[in-house]
């Protein structure tokens, strides 16, 4: 009797280990329909800065790699973002026009309603540590998700299920993420700040080639090192903003006098990085634009109230206006106007477009992929 | 044979024991206790800590009304004397402190230095010849010497050591808008300049001493190189050398260590 049970345990032990055994590899096999996923590790992608560019800071949790800057460029192109598919990031930061809009005051958003400030340029947008004319936005990954929710109004679930769909796509988050990546909000947005990384100077420009390398300002024509002169001196004082660092702006916000606020800290139009601060101290400023590619960015300032180059130098020489929180570099010996001469506004204006770098509108890393030969 | 390879082993047994109880009673190296010495600055104006851009002073010595905007500089190269005489020193960019008093206010450096009691105390104000040598670009954009200050002049290859800028109401009544401005910018090799002063201090295992430096604000216009708030408006040093020279006079006379 004993001996019987025995043996009877030890068949329903046998017979149970042989069934989870069985179970198990069904578990474990594959779909025979599908391909084998063995993505290679992702590339580390290496920044070519031009000379006295200082070193990117990176977040750790991004560090770019050849594969994510290839999914974030398709990522900044493509319509699929928005919550109709009308616009890209790249319809208002468009290459052939230094990354703004193209000669516009004021884009226009998803829904066909133009943006409450003009587009600012995305060059060297990596170098930053604030980002819009306000500064609300204090990473590039947070100021891409501000601006996707708030101009292309994203519906995240459907553009993640639209991005899922496509084998195309799926590809591209694997080379960049791994077998186990997850096609969501928070690696498309990492793509996309690691694209816009790569979107820095050639180091082309004739301010490099003639003036940041050389370190010698006689090399620039005539015309080119009489505007330089002014631009560095107190006569033109643009370098308190302009002249800090090869990035030709010094990060930081300023009231430049574009309007008089009827004395008042409150009468300003638009309330700039006070609007965001809260602190009226910072009313009417506006962070420092760059000044590299400035020729293809127009119009200019944040509201885009100057469609030139030169009405900006004439507004400088001739309009500035006072209100309570002008930056005091804007008063020159009690003077809020520097009264250039024609001569003078006319070579300023030429070492200005030593700055422009037209390698960033031809540069297939930069341009539109979806049009680039296959 | 047998005994000899025994005795060999035995031998080899016991040198092994012996070197390691030795090495067992070798005391461990007794790490040096260390505290952290903050330097907290500290810019006043007729005894009250100066805000800056919103509140109104007057410079009573010359009837003038003022907004500071940007009290802005750099300090290196601290250097400390132990009550033995012994000197530590802190060189290098890692130790450049970047004091801000302007939209950011960010006005103390901190240094460790081991426990003990201390004598005196300097620093460099501005930056010394080997750091002015470099570019922003050679540093991190949020390294003090990065991009993100702001504080470099391509033009003369010099950082800007120390930046003073506001406005003043001119009108003899005291009554009218800040229309007019100053603007005091040094830098270059010549306008660094050293601070030295005589101070005992302890410095605590795992504890902070903040030593308060004072800067008096007003002394930077009405010290012994009095600087005319109406008429002597704006350096940027190499366009007006005798107004950065008082300025830096009167910086240094501004700074004392209670």
């Amino acid at each position: 009797m004993r001996s019987r049970l025995k043996s009877q345990l030890l068949l329903f032990t046998f017979a149970t280990l042989a069934l989870l055994t069985f179970l198990l590899e069904e578990g474990c096999r594959k779909d025979p329909n599908m391909e084998p996923c063995n993505a290679p590790a992702a590339k580390p992608y290496t920044l070519v800065k031009p000379f006295r560019f200082p070193d990117m800071t990176i977040p750790a949790d991004n560090a770019l790699t050849e594969e994510g800057v290839d999914l974030g460029h398709y990522l900044f192109f493509d319509s699929t973002l928005s919550f109709n598919h009308s616009i890209s990031c790249g319809s208002c930061h468009r290459p052939e026009y230094g990354f703004a809009d193209s000669g516009k005051v004021f884009s226009l958003n998803a829904k066909s309603l133009p943006t409450k400030r003009n587009t600012p340029a995305l060059l060297n947008s990596g170098y930053q540590n604030k980002f819009f004319y306000d500064g609300r936005q204090l990473t590039l990954e947070d100021a891409i998700d501000d601006a996707i929710v708030h101009e292309m109004f994203v519906d995240w679930d459907a553009s993640i299920n639209y991005l899922s769909a496509s084998s195309f796509y799926t590809k591209k988050f694997i080379a960049a993420y791994g077998c186990d990546s997850a096609i969501n909000k928070k690696n498309i947005i990492k793509s996309m700040a690691q694209f816009i990384r790569t979107i820095i100077s050639s180091g082309s420009s004739e301010i490099d080639t003639k003036l940041i390398i050389p370190n010698n300002p006689s090399m620039l024509s005539a015309a080119e090192y009489n505007g330089y002169q002014l631009f560095v001196s107190a006569r033109g004082d643009c370098f308190h903003c302009h002249f800090t660092s090869p990035l030709t702006s010094d990060n930081l916000f300023h009231n430049s006098g574009l309007e008089d606020s009827d004395t008042s800290f409150f009468g300003f139009e638009d309330l700039g990085r006070g609007g965001f601060t809260k602190d009226s101290i910072d009313n009417g400023k506006f962070k420092t634009p760059t000044l590299r590619n400035i020729t293809m960015t127009g119009p200019y300032m944040h509201d885009g109230r100057f469609q030139t180059l030169k009405e900006v130098i004439d507004f400088y020489s001739d309009s500035v206006k006072w209100s309570p929180t002008l930056d005091p570099k804007m008063i020159h010996a009690g003077n809020i106007r520097l009264h250039l001469t024609s001569p003078e506004k006319a070579d300023l204006l030429a070492f200005i477009n030593t700055m422009a770098d037209r390698d960033i509108s031809v540069n297939p890393q930069y341009t539109n992929p979806f049009y680039k030969p296959q | 044979m047998q005994i000899r390879t025994t005795n060999i082993f035995s031998i080899v047994i016991v040198s092994v024991g012996l070197l390691l109880m030795a090495n067992a009673c070798k005391p461990d190296p007794i790490p040096i206790a260390k505290g952290t010495l903050t330097l907290h600055f500290k810019p006043v104006i007729n005894g009250t800590d100066l805000i800056p851009q919103s509140v109104i002073y007057t410079n009573t010595a010359q009837h003038v009304r003022f907004k500071i905007d940007m009290l802005q500089f750099y300090i290196c190269d601290l250097i400390v004397k132990r009550a033995d005489d012994s000197i530590i020193s802190f060189t290098g960019a890692n130790h450049v402190g970047l004091i801000k008093v302007m939209d950011i206010i960010s006005k103390d450096v901190s240094f460790t230095l081991p426990e003990g009691e201390y004598k005196e105390i300097g620093f460099t104000l501005g930056l010394n010849s080997a750091l002015n040598s470099t570019q922003p670009g050679d540093y991190s954009t949020n390294h003090p010497l990065g991009t993100d200050n702001g504080n470099y002049w391509i033009m003369n290859s010099s950082y800007v050591f120390t930046k003073l800028e506001g406005v003043i109401d001119t009108t003899s009544a005291g009554t009218g808008a800040f229309t007019r401005s100053f603007l005091y910018h040094l830098g270059t090799n010549d306008f660094a300049s050293s601070a030295n002063f005589t101070k005992s201090f302890t410095i605590a295992k795992d504890q902070t001493n903040t030593i308060n430096v004072n800067m008096d604000v007003l002394t930077m216009f009405n010290g012994a190189f009095p600087i005319d708030m109406r008429s002597e408006v704006t350096t940027n040093t190499t366009d007006n050398l005798p107004l950065a020279q008082k300025f830096k006079n009167n910086f240094i006379q501004s700074i004392s260590i209670p």
